[in-house]
């Protein structure tokens, strides 16, 4: 596994974590009862330990020849941006149309959700970015071992 | 001048056209609270009618009949013209996730039906980044290869 593919793994956990992160905060918000401050500190850790280990893989190389990124990996990382670009903008529609459906067409927003909404894309964004890289790469792997 | 760079200029003059549209609009309806009358209600569409028109004619006229559509150089310059836009468009909704705190204030609210309006001035925005980056990637490379 080489550098951009590690960075891609780390990249979809921590997105992954994030977002689980994200949705528990929000669903203890709204439920009745009081906020487990033990569930969120232990997933705070787990995200942090996560970091942790990811960041310590990634400096480790497969051999000392190895270089970081060559014009193959570029290519992956660019055609990935294209994807996330366009994942963006149908996300971006979606948040878009879904407070209308939920507010109703005369209903209101409080500013202070704006930051999460986009916090949420671009966390959705970074899951399909670093899904794409390694799909990406996956179907190069089959494409070797079928010639 | 091939075609992405015609393309690149018929986006730039597309959303600059948007833009002033919708300048007009928030102008008209939300400052001096009134509906476009006349010549005033309907200037936006025979001008987006002129730019499709000419830019289909243009288009379709080629510099030679051995000119190819697009070629290795015009992919690069437009992936890298996707970064660029990508990097600006978090940078767009950053900003239009901090703007309304400061009009309407930290527990303010905001009618839903500006979300879209919000992300359409952003999608507006990130095409004149695109269509600008494309264009100033192919000035540079021109200026390139003349010394």
């Amino acid at each position: 596994m080489n550098r951009t593919q590690k960075g891609a793994w780390f990249t979809f956990g921590v997105a992954i974590l994030l977002l689980t992160f994200g949705l528990i905060i929000f669903t203890q918000m709204f439920a009745a009862g009081a906020t487990s401050i033990k569930l969120v500190r232990i997933w705070l850790l787990v995200i942090l330990f996560f970091m942790g280990i990811s960041a310590v893989l990634l400096r480790i190389k497969q051999s000392r020849a190895e270089v970081d990124f060559d014009e193959r990996d570029n290519s992956i990382k660019k055609n990935a941006v294209l994807v996330s670009f366009v994942s963006l903008w149908i996300l971006l529609f979606a948040a878009s149309i879904i407070p209308s459906f939920v507010a109703g067409d005369a209903g209101s927003i409080p500013v202070c959700l704006l930051p999460i909404i986009n916090l949420g894309v671009f966390l959705i964004v970074m899951l399909v970015y670093s899904a794409a890289i390694l799909v990406q790469y996956g179907w190069g792997i089959k494409e070797k071992s079928h010639e | 001048m091939n075609k992405t760079q015609k393309i690149a200029w018929f986006n730039l003059m597309g959303t600059l056209l948007c833009f002033a549209l919708g300048i007009y609009i928030v102008v008209e309806v939300f400052i001096l609270r009134r509906l476009p009358e006349g010549f005033g209600r309907f200037w936006g569409l025979p001008a987006f009618w002129l730019v499709t028109g000419v830019a289909i004619i243009f288009l379709r006229k080629k510099q030679s009949p051995a000119e190819v559509d697009s070629d290795e150089r015009d992919n690069f310059i437009k992936r890298r013209a996707v970064l660029v836009s990508f990097v600006s468009v978090w940078i767009l909704l950053f900003t239009s996730s901090m703007i309304p705190r400061f009009i309407v204030g930290q527990d303010g609210s905001i009618p839903v039906w500006i979300l879209p309006i919000i992300n359409l001035g952003v999608f507006i925005i990130v095409m004149l980044v695109y269509s600008t980056a494309i264009l100033v990637q192919y000035s540079r490379t021109g200026k390139g290869e003349k010394s």
